[in-house]
């Protein structure tokens, strides 16, 4: 079943029936009593309070300076209203719909507090299964701010495919990606990446594992004069400091119910302008379809929160959900 | 306008849709202006430039490169290649005629050539004067005549994701007009 609304619900909205029924079993979902009354009563019936629990909610869970009482399609209110619904809760959903209220009743009765629900606890960023446990170096710092990111983008889950490497890694890397597009990957590495990408472009003829031996054994004599060749391909010292590490696109994908890859994309492009991210590539429509992240770590407070900063709701959240 | 010339205004305005399409075509971070008429202006008295604006047929990067002549005949080629990250080169060949090598000269004439020209700047600590001469101190040392090293990010501040790197080769035996060649390397951003 989709969850959606046709058309706005609360103050000034169209209201129309089924859509103000869907809002009001959500917004059950959202503050469970605890008891066998729920918030709201299911009629389909815009009146004062529900526009009042829509406000409360615009308040509690999107920090919202000025709550309009309004939930519009496809909207900021409706997104945070369904980000956290499970399997379970759609099919409830669902019944409640078709008029059958007894699996939601359930769902309601257990006391969920929605605003520490609306921080970042739930939001989980983990490494991909076929990273080693070597490789699980990506800092907290690193892992909120791009906790921060899913949730504006209505995101729960990141998935890291890839953070230090070893030069035969970082070959095996740039092997794979300059036989999908060379020219690709001559743009986005330095003067020294592109002589790892020259060995591969005169020995295209010989095999895979005589090219990656070719190119490990370019990197390193690179790395003994001091050149890196990618910023994944440091120290552990170095990478400590500074976190470079990808988002797998398509397991980021398999991970979400709710996939917003431009959302995610921009919420990334708005931390780094507020300094929270050091650098971000959106390789999402290159061969290696990943989002590239380097954060330097400690680099902004993460409290820290400036005027029209993305953070500020996230701040506003966990300082309630700590009061 | 003669009929000629009218003639031939669509061809010529196809001819640049077409050359600016080509240097679009990959989605950049740097657009083609980014290195914009500012990189044209020859720093110093009685220095002449030259410049060339191509695309790297390799990567389709945007290349502009201006030359400098010195009054005593050394020779810098400043080159910007950008799209997804930004490359800044200088390679100063010397002439055969200069003066007694002096790496505290040549921190002082690659840092003046990067503050003039590198369209992004960082601040090192220390000067990158210093740190350009103390590498080429440390590799005149082992008597390396012909090297290439990169320095520090430590030396940085804030950086913003940088690799740069000096060098220095003999060119003596294939020019008669230089006895080496100093390069500098600074890349900002990509992976």
């Amino acid at each position: 079943m989709s969850i959606e609304i046709r058309h706005a619900v609360g103050a000034g909205g169209v209201n129309r029936r089924p859509d103000v029924m869907l809002i009001q079993i959500l917004l059950n979902l959202a503050y469970p009593t605890g008891s066998a009354e729920p918030l709201l009563k299911v009629d389909g019936m815009a009146g004062p309070r529900t526009a009042k629990a829509i406000r409360q909610f615009q308040g509690d869970a999107i920090a919202m300076m000025h709550p309009d009482g309004r939930v519009d399609p496809g909207g900021k209110t409706f997104q945070y209203l369904t980000m956290y619904l499970s399997t379970q809760h759609e099919k409830a959903i669902a019944q409640a719909m078709a008029g059958d209220f007894s699996v939601l009743k359930r769902l309601t009765r257990v006391k969920k507090d929605p605003v520490t629900s609306a921080g970042l606890a739930n939001y989980s960023v983990n490494y991909s299964s076929r990273l080693s446990a070597s490789k699980h170096v990506v800092s907290e710092y690193a892992k909120q701010i791009v906790r921060v990111a899913l949730k504006q983008a209505g995101m729960s889950h990141a998935v890291i495919t890839s953070t230090i490497r070893t030069p035969e890694e970082q070959a095996r890397i740039m092997l794979r990606n300059a036989k999908i597009d060379l020219a690709a990957q001559y743009r986005l590495y330095g003067r020294n990446g592109d002589a790892v990408l020259d060995v591969f472009k005169e020995n295209k003829t010989k095999t895979d594992a005589e090219i990656v031996s070719l190119m490990v054994s370019k990197i390193e004599s690179l790395e003994d004069n001091g050149k890196r060749v990618s910023k994944h391909c440091v120290s552990l010292d170095l990478y400590k400091k500074r976190n470079v590490f990808d988002i797998g696109f398509n397991s980021t994908k398999t991970a979400n119910r709710k996939f917003n890859p431009e959302r995610l994309a921009k919420a990334f492009s708005d931390l780094k302008r507020e300094g929270y991210i050091a650098t971000f590539i959106d390789e999402t429509r290159k061969s290696n379809k990943a989002w590239h992240l380097e954060v330097k770590v400690g680099a902004k407070p993460i409290s820290k929160i400036d005027d029209g900063s993305i953070l500020n709701t996230v701040n506003w959240i966990n300082k309630k959900a700590v009061a | 306008m003669k009929a000629s010339s009218l003639w031939s205004l669509p061809l010529l305005l196809s001819a640049v849709i077409f050359s600016s399409a080509c240097v679009a075509e990959p989605r950049c971070q740097y657009s083609p202006d980014f290195v914009s008429s500012n990189y044209s202006e020859p720093v110093g008295e009685g220095v002449q430039g030259v410049l060339v604006q191509r695309e790297d047929p390799t990567s389709g990067e945007t290349v502009k490169s201006l030359t400098l002549s010195y009054p005593n005949g050394d020779v810098a080629v400043i080159t910007h290649k950008y799209c997804e990250m930004y490359n800044f080169e200088v390679n100063y060949f010397r002439s055969s005629g200069s003066n007694a090598f002096d790496s505290a000269q040549v921190g002082s004439v690659l840092m003046k050539l990067f503050d003039a020209y590198s369209q992004v700047q960082a601040e090192f600590t220390p000067g990158l004067d210093e740190i350009v001469a103390s590498a080429f101190d440390e590799q005149m040392a082992v008597a390396q005549q012909q090297f290439s090293v990169g320095l520090s990010e430590d030396y940085v501040v804030d950086s913003p994701g940088v690799e740069y790197a000096v060098g220095m080769k003999s060119i003596g035996d294939v020019s008669s007009d230089f006895g080496s060649v100093i390069n500098f390397y600074w890349g900002v951003g990509g992976l």
